[in-house]
């Protein structure tokens, strides 16, 4: 018996330091991939001119009801543009299983700025941002000012799609994040004619470049925020999520187009969002729109009055 | 020649201190779970998740919401308190009085399966998600505890002292 007991002891020491190894090595592979370190992702870093958002600032935005941003949306055309389709052999773009969606912008970049309000607004119904921050953009370019997020440094995390955002530079063109290899094969392959006007083409890559799973494309703002140019964050934040303002309601209209296509991603996940959006945004492209009386064509999908602004060619090189 | 050793068929009896022991892990383990599966239905973005300084490595809220949180369709922190309750049911005194040798087997089985889902979480939170949940690590540190616990008074235990003579004549 007392040999038994032995042999069970070595038995259980065994099995003890097996799982111990195999946390070791987990732990060590995290550390030699640099997994624990801060990194682009949700790294907390904050871009110069950023500044934090207290929660409750955060949650006024995101808390925007689906039903609003879908009645602000159902009525087209409205004041904002739904993305353009991609060909329909085009893959789908997937993460980890979910269809992911890429941003390419700068804080310098006013229509960058107008198209992060609708984004995050969209976004946080399938997901969770954290460390979102504040910041406006560039003083001297048009619309100077405007408040808007910074998804430099930011995470999102979420059951049903991805989200990777690229921030190449900061609200005063200093280089910020570099671009990846996939973030720049997708701009060179699809930021540019007929998803760009053609007077555009040949005077770099328009922005903001939102590439939504292979599927919808921006590569401009959805609706002009000029209005909000120079005001504080605050004040914005109120001014956006009021659906009392022409402003407002092109916002939401944005993210109630965007909330659509993603539904049309997810198939229709979560139901908690999906039932609310009616059949005719599940999917909504500017074709579709204009098949159901919109005027918005591709060209026209940056506001007239605000040209989409571009990452000049020579920084993008350095980058 | 020795004579070969007869299996025991009886009841094994685990150092005194493995029951107590276990107990209080499971308890806490079913309290932590049962933190992480409320907050689950009915707040999870709860403040408690989020005392996380931005950008901190530690953030339970970005492991939680992630795409690791729903294995096989279940939520992870409700798969966790069903094990937690059911250890605690194994782990109890009366779990270790058990003659019956599949509770024994069972409480074994339960730990190691508790250790794997462990290894497995742990390597979503630090290689994919690289974020580690605060509320998540405290019942990986009790699972692994109950494994060591579970493993060593399943080693160490003796069998029972036959019932002495004429105690049912005296009960």
């Amino acid at each position: 018996m007392q040999q038994r007991r032995q042999r069970n002891l070595y038995t259980a020491l065994g099995g003890i330091g097996v799982a111990v190894v195999v946390v070791v090595v987990i732990v060590a592979v995290s550390l030699s991939s640099g997994g624990t370190k801060k990194t682009a992702n949700a790294s907390g870093d904050i871009a110069p001119g950023a500044f934090a958002l207290t929660a409750a600032q955060i949650a006024q935005v995101e808390n925007v009801p689906v039903s609003e941003l879908v009645k602000q949306a159902a009525p087209m055309p409205s004041d904002a543009a739904p993305p353009q389709a991609l060909p329909a052999k085009n893959p789908v773009l997937t993460s980890g299983g979910r269809p992911e969606i890429v941003f390419v912008g700068a804080e310098y970049c006013p229509y960058c700025a107008a198209e992060r309000w609708a984004l995050v607004t969209a976004l946080s119904k399938f997901g969770t941002f954290l460390d979102l921050r504040g910041t406006t953009s560039s003083a001297t370019d048009v619309n100077p000012s405007t408040p808007t997020f910074s998804f430099y440094g930011s995470g999102y995390t979420s059951k049903y799609i991805s989200f990777i955002a690229d921030e190449e530079e900061t609200n005063t063109e200093a280089a910020l994040q570099a671009p990846t290899a996939q973030e720049e094969a997708l701009v060179t392959k699809w930021d540019v004619p007929p998803y760009i006007p053609a007077a555009d083409a040949g005077s770099g890559s328009p922005i903001p470049f939102i590439y939504i799973a292979g599927k919808y494309l921006l590569t401009g703002n959805q609706y002009d925020a000029s209005p909000i140019s120079g005001m504080s964050w605050t004040t914005a934040a109120t001014y956006m999520t009021s659906g009392k303002n022409a402003t407002s309601k092109a916002m939401q209209a944005a993210a109630g187009y965007l909330v659509g296509d993603i539904c049309a991603l997810t198939h229709g996940q979560p139901a908690s969002v999906c039932s609310l959006v009616p059949k005719p945004l599940i999917g909504v492209t500017t074709t579709s729109a204009a098949s159901h009386g919109s005027s918005v064509t591709p060209s026209t999908t940056a506001p007239a009055k605000a040209p989409t602004t571009t990452v000049k060619p020579a920084k993008k090189a350095k980058s | 020649m020795v004579p070969a050793e007869e299996p025991w068929s009886g009841r094994m009896v685990p150092p005194r201190w493995v029951p107590l022991t276990s107990t209080i892990i499971c308890a806490l383990a079913v309290a932590d779970s049962g933190y992480l599966t409320y907050t689950h239905f009915t707040n999870p973005k709860a403040i408690a998740c989020f005392l996380a300084k931005p950008g901190s490595f530690v953030n339970c809220g970005m492991v939680t919401t992630s795409a690791y949180s729903h294995p096989l369709g279940i939520p992870v922190a409700l798969a966790g308190l069903i094990w937690a309750v059911a250890m605690l049911a194994l782990c109890s005194p009366w779990g270790w009085r058990a003659a019956n040798k599949w509770v024994g087997r069972a409480r074994l089985a339960g730990s190691v399966v508790g250790v794997g889902t462990v290894c497995w979480l742990l390597w979503a939170e630090l290689i994919k998600l690289r974020h580690l949940c605060e509320y998540c690590t405290g019942v990986h540190i009790l699972t692994f505890a109950l494994f060591i616990v579970i493993l060593l008074g399943t080693a160490l235990a003796v069998p029972s002292e036959p019932e002495p003579a004429g105690v049912d004549e005296l009960a």
